[in-house]
């Protein structure tokens, strides 16, 4: 009976203990969770709740009867899709310049923070915050940037570079052959400031001592930067990499819509998914028919990204999302 | 990314109000809507006894704004392309004035900018109040296929309370903005025939090369001078000789509809009736017509006629390139009064020269239209508003040129003027926008036009060519996939055609072949099909 009470005692001080233990892992999380929230928040409103309205892809939209209440129309909204060319250039388009994007921007972000981790301190947030800069500007004022270098009448390319070297101008936004380079470079100008802070943070974080050492065994910078930071980087690169697969179905709106001032010559090579939605719900304003492609575009996005982590799982599993 | 949170946030609105309308719905049955309809039957039976549904109506709205001290209000969402003048608040307290008085009701103004296009599509798709709008510039028939229109002769909406308005509009030029045989719309006191490919050139430049055109003029017609395409050549290649500096031409998207004979049977370039006479709906750029328009604008492209902007540029306006002197001619369709209505566009004297004869279509007389939204909570009200805009003076002139003695004077012969003080620049109503209103003819006269302009619009609309289709319009419902489809295909080769930056010889047969893939002939045919059906139900020949 005594050492019943006494194990009975000992179980409820464990339990008080494991209930302590709770409330302080609680407690400590607790300011996690609220740093959560808003993001999370953000998230249903943004991402879950209107996830309803994928039905309106399959509906025949009337405003009377409401989205509900409007007839099926079971996969005609699609066909306009697949009926021409255009499924087949959009998608193209928006997992080409993703892949391109992807690659040249790692790539350069990583030879850019390698290249600023060996500068002295002071010089390197200069060139940083420069090279940060177009990070922040909006896609309006980057496509007018780009207007005024290749404007066919008066921009600095065909009144200054192309007639110095003795060439008759181009009317840039009509050849298509230019434009993924021209939208890759862009892309990169702008982008490349914001990835590479997150490659110079870990290089920053490495064991200098690492370094010290490979130093005295008589390995040279170049060595040391390929035997040594680009190894330590290989998992904030696949992390970083399958972030950006995540979204390979996604396109920058501004870039693909703003920056070739939405020429119609150009729509071949500039058109993605999300320009394309654009044009037919505010253009020609048709709603199921853009909530179709909006559909198309979350269905090959999933299936891409679910793709993607399978094969990285196989290759090397610690480093999958799930 | 910005675009991604749009659409979302847009289909979340679009979510709500789909739950939205149908609680409503149904909530609404047993309340307030439902009492109105059960009333507005109530009144169309008394009406039929007494014959005045519109007074009854009116003293209703009047014994509730008494019991409640809130007078029922109608959303009027309309779009003034220099952006809200800053006199519209003004304006409309002084409308409220008289509304209250004649129809027991107030008007709530929402003015946009060029951006109506988007943002009232957002206030009809997320079921914002918005009683009355013109959804020509969303386009018509788009809006009728979203049923985002109410069928106005539904519950004798229109024979009840608009008679004001059937008292000004012929029935030809109503019948015309029917779809599949509904009126979901109602076109303003207007110009309905077009005169095509009008060239507005700027009086200085035609001076400083010491053109002749006031020898051009006839005797009955001192606004337009009528004349041809090899003269416009001409005249441009002096132009352009004479001063090398500035573009001759500023081109625009509006080369058919504008700038062509062709009747394209309701809005849509694809399949058209190449001439007033025919009631062939034929592919108009597999036309020779078609090719020779755009081979034209090409070759001044080649001679240097077009700036090497022009395409890459398309938010610029036509009319802002010839104001900012970017330009000196441009391509509209005239009518009377047009001469005056392109200098004050322009910011400068404009001479007219007509190349086509004047024709009147569907598509001129649906060009601008007014709607009420099938959302409405009172259809009565809304109607009887517009019946008032149609047919009171007062209301007209408020609403087209703002309040007398502030906004403008009376001249001593008639005309109007602004007011002491006021100018172009510090305009507070000045909105140039009285072609999109209900009845602009009723209104005062804005001092160099005619007073009797409503008199010679009639006229010309009387003596314009007739398309033999006019009064019909294509109901494309069926067809959204073949359209949305073609329209993507057009997009791609429209302005490059039209701002005469792509070979003809090339361009066209590369278009032709896109758009048959994407179900061109298909398109025609139901075209062809519909037309025919309405031929043979109307007796035409």
């Amino acid at each position: 009976m005594c050492m019943g009470a006494q194990g009975q005692g000992l179980l409820q001080k464990e339990k008080e203990h494991k209930k302590k233990i709770r409330r302080r892992n609680l407690k400590r999380s607790l300011p996690i969770y609220l740093m959560a929230l808003p993001g999370l928040t953000y998230l249903i409103i943004n991402n879950y709740m209107p996830m309803p309205g994928i039905i309106l892809a399959f509906k025949n939209y009337s405003a009377k009867l409401g989205i509900y209440g409007s007839p099926w129309a079971g996969f005609r909204n699609f066909k306009y899709l697949f009926a021409t060319r255009d499924a087949f250039v959009i998608t193209r388009n928006t997992i080409c310049y993703n892949l391109a994007f992807i690659v040249v921007n790692t790539v350069l972000s990583i030879f850019v923070a390698i290249i600023l981790s060996e500068l002295t301190t002071r010089v390197k947030t200069f060139y940083q915050s420069v090279i940060l800069l177009p990070y922040l500007l909006s896609a309006v004022i980057v496509s007018y940037l780009v207007y005024a270098f290749l404007s066919p009448e008066n921009g600095y390319v065909n009144n200054s570079v192309l007639a110095a070297l003795g060439k008759g101008p181009v009317s840039w936004y009509q050849e298509k052959n230019c434009w993924p380079l021209i939208l890759i470079f862009v892309n990169s100008w702008k982008g490349v400031g914001y990835t590479c802070i997150i490659y110079l943070a870990t290089i920053i974080s490495f064991d200098r001592t690492l370094y010290e050492a490979a130093a005295i065994d008589g390995a040279t910078r170049r060595q040391q930067i390929m035997k040594i930071t680009i190894p330590l980087l290989k998992s904030t690169i696949i992390m970083m990499v399958l972030l950006a697969v995540g979204r390979i179905f996604y396109s920058d709106f501004g870039l693909f819509y703003q920056v070739p001032q939405n020429s119609g010559a150009l729509f071949s090579v500039t058109n993605t998914i999300d320009t394309y939605v654009y044009r037919g719900l505010l253009e020609l304003g048709d709603m199921t028919m853009s909530a179709a492609a909006g559909v198309y575009q979350s269905i090959v996005g999933f299936a891409l990204v679910l793709g993607a982590n399978l094969l990285v799982r196989k290759i090397d599993s610690d480093s999958a999302l799930f | 990314m910005k675009r991604r949170t749009m659409a979302a946030v847009l289909a979340a609105l679009m979510l709500m109000t789909g739950c939205g309308a149908s609680g409503g719905q149904t909530a609404d049955s047993g309340g307030a809507a439902g009492a109105d309809t059960k009333e507005a039957s109530d009144t169309a039976k008394a009406a039929k006894n007494s014959g005045d549904a519109p007074a009854q109506a009116i003293a209703e709205r009047r014994a509730r704004a008494e019991e409640t001290g809130q007078y029922s209000k109608v959303a009027m969402v309309w779009c003034s392309f220099q952006g809200a003048p800053a006199g519209v608040s003004r304006v409309e307290q002084a409308l409220n004035e008289k509304l209250r008085e004649k129809l027991a009701l107030e008007v709530e103004m929402t003015v946009m900018d060029i951006s109506y296009r988007q943002n009232c599509r957002l206030m009809l798709s997320s079921g914002e109040k918005c009683d009355i709008f013109w959804a020509n510039m969303l386009g018509y028939t788009s809006c009728v296929n979203d049923d985002y229109c109410m069928d106005l002769e539904e519950n004798d909406l229109l024979s009840q309370y608009g008679q004001g308005i059937l008292s000004q509009l012929r029935p030809e030029y109503i019948n015309a903005c029917r779809v599949g045989g509904k009126l979901y719309g109602l076109p303003p006191v207007k110009d309905f025939a077009i005169g095509p490919c009008a060239y507005c050139i700027g009086k200085e430049y035609l001076d400083q090369i010491g053109y002749d055109y006031e020898s051009m003029y006839t005797e009955d017609d001192h606004e337009t001078i009528h004349t041809d395409a090899a003269t416009i050549d001409d005249i441009f290649a002096r132009l352009h000789a004479g001063i090398p500096d500035i573009p001759v031409f500023a081109p625009g998207p509006n080369l058919v509809g504008q700038g062509m004979m062709v009747d394209e049977l309701g809005g849509d370039d694809f399949g058209v009736l190449l001439n007033p006479d025919s009631l062939k709906v034929e592919d108009l750029f597999a036309s020779d017509e078609f090719k020779t328009r755009i081979s034209q604008i090409y070759d001044w492209n080649q001679k240097g006629y077009i700036s090497k902007d022009a395409l890459s540029d398309t938010q610029v306006s036509m009319n802002v390139r010839v104001k900012s002197g970017a330009a000196m001619c441009m391509m509209a369709q005239a009518k009377p009064g047009y001469i005056n209505q392109i200098s004050a566009e322009c910011g400068r004297p404009m001479i007219v020269f007509q190349c086509e004869d004047n024709v009147l279509k569907s598509s001129g007389c649906a060009s601008v239209i007014w709607n009420i939204n099938q959302n409405c909570e009172d259809p009565v009200a809304a109607m009887q508003l517009m019946d008032a805009l149609y047919t009171d003076p007062e209301l007209s002139n408020l609403l087209i040129w703002g309040q007398e003695d502030v906004d403008y004077v009376l001249t001593e012969d008639g005309h109007i003027d602004f007011a002491e003080g006021v100018d172009v620049q510090n305009a507070e109503y000045f909105h140039q926008m009285n072609w999109q209103f209900p009845n602009q003819y009723i209104a005062h006269v804005w001092v160099g036009d005619d007073l009797d302009i409503g008199r010679k619009t009639e006229e010309f609309n009387d003596k314009a060519v007739r398309s033999k289709a006019m009064g019909f319009m294509f109901d494309n419902s069926a067809y959204a996939t073949e359209l949305t489809a073609l329209t993507n295909v057009y997009e791609e080769y429209r302005d490059q055609l039209m701002y005469g930056f792509l070979d003809p010889e090339d361009g066209i047969p590369e278009m032709e072949q896109r758009l048959k893939a994407a179900g061109l002939d298909t398109y025609i045919a139901a075209k062809q099909a519909a037309l025919d059906q309405w031929v043979e139900q109307n007796g035409v020949n």
